[in-house]
Order: C-alpha cells, then structure tokens, then sequence
C-alpha cells in the first residue's frame, strides 16, 4: 500500500475532517433527540399503573355516575385501583390584593371582586385524592390525557366531602396549580384562586394548597390554549361546572390486578367495559403505547433520517474532495505506477487516506455532538419548562453511527480509488 | 540478465495520423554493459526505453528480458518487473512531492514486502551511498536538482534491481551535477555490475558511456 500522509496536505484534510466533524455531530445530536424522546414517552407510559382507560369519545363528559361506577370497578376483581377523572377547560382568576381565608362557592354578598382580578382560561382537574394515590408513580407524577404531572405537594383531603354530601357542604376549596401559573401570578400556598363561571361572575374561590410541574407531549390539557393547569377535588369541579347533574366525568382510569395483565384476559376485561359503558372508548396501556409507539417513530425515523443525510453530504464532501485530490496527483499516481506500484496498492491507499480522515472526523465529530446534544437538552428543557431528559446517547449507538460513517467512507471512495489506479498512461510520464 | 530486443516497432495514434516511433529495432544489450541511446528531441528514444522497462508495450516485435519474454506480459506481471527488476531514473527526478527523501526510497521496498523498519534502515544506506544521507528527512521541494536526481538513483536502487534505466538523467542539471550523476551511474555499472542503459541528446553524457547506439526517426543504429 502507498504510504498515506494526509498530513502532508493541511489544508485538504483539515476540510474534509471539519466537514465529516460537523455532520457527524449532528448526526450524533439527532439521534440522541430521536431516543431520549422515545425514551421519555415510553418511561412517561411505562411507569403508569393506568392499564386500562374508560373515556368520553369527545371532550364533553360522557361518564355518569363516575364515583359509585369507580367504585363498584374496583371491588369486580379485575382491577386493583380505579380513578375518576373529570377534564376541562375553565377561567380562573387572580388578585394579589385578595385575602380570603376561607374558600367559598358563590360569592357571598360582602364579597366584591378585586379591582386587580386578573382572569385567565386554565385547564382544570377533577380528581378524588384518594383514588388518584394508587395511580401516582415513585417520581410523584401522574399521567392524565397525556399530561404528566409531577407533584410537589398533595391534597391533605383523600376523600370527596362536598360530592358525598351531594354538593351541599364539605367543600374545601384545596387547589394544586401548575408552576408556571404559581410562578406567573406570584401564588404561595394559602393564597386565593377564584373560579370564573360563564357568566363571567367569580361563583368560587379556592386555596393554592400546592403546586405541581408538567411534561411536553402533552396533547391534552397543556397547550397554547389554557395559560395552565389547576387540580381540584372531583365534586368541587363538577358542581362549579354544572357536571355534578350526574355525577359526570371525562375518564375513568384502571389499573388491572397482577394475574389479570395477559393480553388475551385484556382484550376480554376491555370488551366486558365496551359492554358496560356503552358509547365510550376504552383503550389498554398496550394499545396506547403501541400508538404511542407509532408516532414517536415518525419522530425517530426523522431524526435518523435527517441526520445520515448530514452524513452522506460530509461525505460527498469528501468524496469530491479526494477525487480533486487523485486528480490532481495525477503525477504521483503515474510516478507510482512507472516504479512498480501496483494498481491494488494505489486502490488501497486512496481507500485508507479515506478511511483515515472519515475516522478522525467522526471521533473529532464526537464533541460537537455531545455539545449539540447538551444544547438541545437544554434549550427543550427550558422551552417546554419540564425538567426531564429530552436527549440521550448510548455507547452502542456511537459505535454504530462510527461503524456505518467509516462504511459509507469507504463506499464514498471507492471512485476516486478507481480513478487514482486508471489514471493517465504511463508513457505520458516522460 | 541480458535484454534482447527484435524487430521492435511502436506505433502511436495521434488524433486521426499513426505516428511511427519505432521501426523495426533490433538491440541486444549484454548484462553488466553501460549503454547510451542518444538521438534528437522526437526521435524514439524515450519510447524505446520505456519498452524496455515494460512502461509500455510493442506494436509488433519482441521483447526478452533475460530468458523472459515481456512483450505480453499482463500488468501486473510487468509491474513487478519494474518494481524489482528495473530501476528507474528520470529527466524530472519523479520524485513523490510530500514523501521526504528516505519516505521516496523506501516506498518501492515496502511495495516488495519489506518491513517498515528494514525499509527505513536500507534507504538510509542508499541514501549515504549516492551522499545525501543529511538530507533525508526532507522534502523534495527543499533540494536543488542534483539533490533531488541522487534521491532518485537511490529509489531505483531500492529492491536492488540488475538493470537501470535512465531517461535523460542530466537533462535538468547543471554541467557539474551532471558529472556528478553520471559518476554514480559509471559506479554502479562498474563495481555492481549492473546493466546501466542510459537515454540521451547530450553527446558529453555519452561518451561517458562504453556502448552507444544512435536513434533518430524510430530507427536503431550503432
């Protein structure tokens, strides 16, 4: 083989290395991107004990009698917890010169609204503390409509007072509320949250007991709608919003018993649901991480794709540069040839200087990529306000990414190799 | 190892014409001979020498390399016949501009198999022997073309081959690197006994020599 001194020619290689460096880098950001996202969503869905899910086809709530049907859910012997859910989008408002100690449900005639009453539209929880604990990972973070929330403080309440005396007292006004609404309005626990009904009158007023931060990949209640989230107790919110007619809710989720968790003893719990809650849907873990498997793919696939297509341009890039190169050492090539050099050896040290610049590329490429994805980490975490990981990197996938860079290097020089070894006649040389 | 040349003719296309380079050349050179080939600019001279190194083939003709016939060989073949049984030194050095100088000698050895450190040490040895050894571990671009010429002879010298072939080896020098080179060549021809086959328009150059034959127009005389 001809001896490969790609040193020797600063300028040409360092170009080529910086190129492949650089695609190469984001060939390793994207697909951190691409799996801690996948990862994230399926850690977000694999810890949840919520098995099964009984919910409104739409958005209205479809689910009557959601507490006593809960309950009744829970002694079958299929499942070992249930939880009614009840889903909506409200108004709260806010006031800093407000300072009620005790809540209350329609104003009270000595109470006017503040002056400063700030109103915003929130998406709003309903829940019964009790039921929901089961369902509440080690992380403290639940996971509702895709939305996960992760506790920092819990309701002292586990029961539902107000819905058991059928919406006539026990009401407790115990709010958690999102980060970013607490951090927004300046709320500290204790503070006052007035509910807003159509009318446009404050008809409630809770009390911030605590707060809570969500995730990204929400498609459910966070969104460029709701300014946030609050949690309250499921009778408060179904009585402020004229669901308690009903004992209305949204979802009723279901976490199935050990021996219970095969796929076909699945499938028939889930047609026996479909049975019993006519006209709504029912979806197991499997079927929504399959989903959710689904489209996470599109993202990864993506990811993927658009970062090998950074890579195949790097190496192009290097491809047309070692063609100019074997051009321009014509002389060299027939030199080399004229003293005996076979055309194997000439093919192999184009093939190695190749190899040489695309494996110091992709391990110089190495550092942007970690860089990239240390930036991309961040700058989603601050974006999304969620402080989970978005990006992650596995020794095997940079083993790979290095293995297939140096395989399509040496695909990508197999012409200017050829070339180098057809090159010119030797009798042109004199 | 003798060489034997019969009936030799070359014939070029040049665009549309058929350029005659060699007509019908008969030449024997005996082992051990130190040879000139001298004639004018266009004459065939270069094209001979380089049918006698394998670098191209006949037309018609052939060619013996000792009990060897080269006219047909396949490339790979005539490759390695030039890699270990020619050496070849040329008008313009062709030397590799960013190997230094003991990288230049030592690329045929390792082509041959020799290993990276026995390459270094022997290269280093032909260097001393053509007197350059202080300027090893330079590039071509940092000696003067006597320099640069000394390099070459070592590099044709590499695999120890039997025959040199030298193409115009003063052609770029100045009157006394030309002495100086041809010296070497009168050297190996005589303490090594190596056949020396020297191409040439200079006739200084060959007189130096102890056979001439003259070329012009494609054809051989003594």
């Amino acid at each position: 083989m001809i001896p490969v001194k790609p040193h020797r020619r600063p300028g040409r290689t360092l170009l080529s290395v910086l190129s492949l460096a650089v695609s190469f880098g984001m060939l390793v950001s994207l697909i951190s991107v691409s799996q801690g996202i996948e990862g994230a969503a399926e850690g977000k869905l694999g810890d949840q004990p919520r098995d099964m899910i009984i919910s409104s086809q739409g958005i209205d709530p479809s689910i009557d009698h959601s507490h006593s049907r809960s309950e009744k859910l829970q002694d079958d012997g299929n499942f070992s917890a249930s939880m009614p859910v009840l889903t909506l989008v409200g108004r709260l408002g806010f006031s800093s010169k407000a300072s009620l100690s005790d809540p209350f449900i329609h104003p009270p005639e000595r109470f006017s609204a503040p002056g400063d009453l700030r109103t915003e539209t929130a998406g709003l929880v309903g829940l019964v503390p009790g039921m929901a604990e089961p369902f509440i990972s080690e992380e403290d973070s639940l996971l509702i409509r895709n939305e996960l929330f992760r506790y920092h403080d819990w309701f002292e309440e586990p029961e539902d007072p107000f819905h058991r005396s059928n919406y006539t007292t026990g009401f407790t006004g115990s709010m958690l509320i999102e980060d970013r609404m607490a951090d927004r309005y300046h709320l500290e626990k204790g503070d006052p949250v007035f509910f807003i009904d159509r009318s446009g009158e404050v008809s409630a007023s809770f009390r911030v007991i605590g707060t809570f931060g969500t995730s990204l990949m929400g498609d459910g209640l966070s969104s460029d709608l709701v300014g946030g989230i609050a949690i309250v107790h499921l009778g408060e919110l179904q009585y402020l919003t004229g669901n308690h007619h009903g004992d209305m809710a949204t979802a009723i989720y279901l976490d199935l018993e050990e021996d219970r968790k095969d796929r076909e003893t699945q499938k028939e719990i889930a047609i026996s649901l479909e049975r019993q809650f006519p006209g709504l849907q029912v979806t197991s873990k499997e079927m929504r991480l399959y989903r959710l498997e689904d489209e996470i793919a599109v993202l990864s696939v993506f990811s993927v794709v658009v970062g090998a297509v950074t890579v195949v341009i790097g190496l192009f890039f290097l491809s047309s540069i070692m063609m100019m190169s074997v051009e321009e050492r014509r002389r060299e090539m027939m030199i080399l040839r004229a003293i005996g050099i076979s055309r194997r050896s000439i093919f192999m040290g184009v093939i190695a200087e190749a190899l040489l610049v695309a494996s110091i590329g992709s391990v110089l490429g190495l550092v942007p990529g970690f860089l990239g994805t240390g930036l991309l980490d961040s700058y989603m975490r601050s974006f999304y306000g969620v402080d989970i990981p978005f990006t992650e990197v596995s020794p095997p996938t940079i083993i790979i990414s290095i293995a297939l860079t140096l395989l399509c290097a040496f695909v990508f020089s197999i012409i200017p190799a050829v070339r180098a070894v057809s090159i010119g006649r030797l009798r042109d040389l004199a | 190892m003798n060489i034997e040349l019969t009936g030799v003719d070359k014939v070029y296309r040049v665009g549309k014409r058929l350029v005659h380079a060699l007509n019908d050349v008969d030449l024997v050179l005996k082992e051990g001979e130190l040879v000139s080939i001298i004639g004018p600019s266009g004459s065939g001279k270069t094209t001979l020498l380089n049918i006698i190194g394998g670098l191209e083939r006949p037309t018609g003709g052939r060619v013996m390399v000792g009990k060897k016939d080269i006219t047909h060989l396949p490339d790979r073949t005539l490759s390695s016949l030039r890699l270990r049984t020619f050496g070849f030194v040329f008008q313009s050095f062709f030397l590799i501009p960013h190997l230094t100088a003991i990288e230049n000698v030592m690329v045929p050895m390792r082509e041959a198999g020799r290993t990276r450190s026995a390459s270094r040490r022997d290269a280093g040895t032909l260097l001393k022997k053509v007197g350059i050894e202080n300027r090893a571990h330079h590039l071509p671009m940092q000696m003067s073309g006597g320099e640069q010429q000394r390099v070459a002879i070592a590099r044709a010298l590499a695999n120890d081959p039997p025959i040199i072939l030298a193409d115009e080896p003063t052609g770029e020098l100045d009157s006394g690197n030309s002495r100086m080179i041809m010296g070497l060549l009168r050297d190996l021809n005589r303490e090594e006994k190596r056949t020396v086959v020297v191409v040439t328009h200079d006739p200084q150059v060959a007189k130096a020599c102890t056979r001439n034959y003259r070329i012009s127009d494609g054809t051989l005389s003594h």
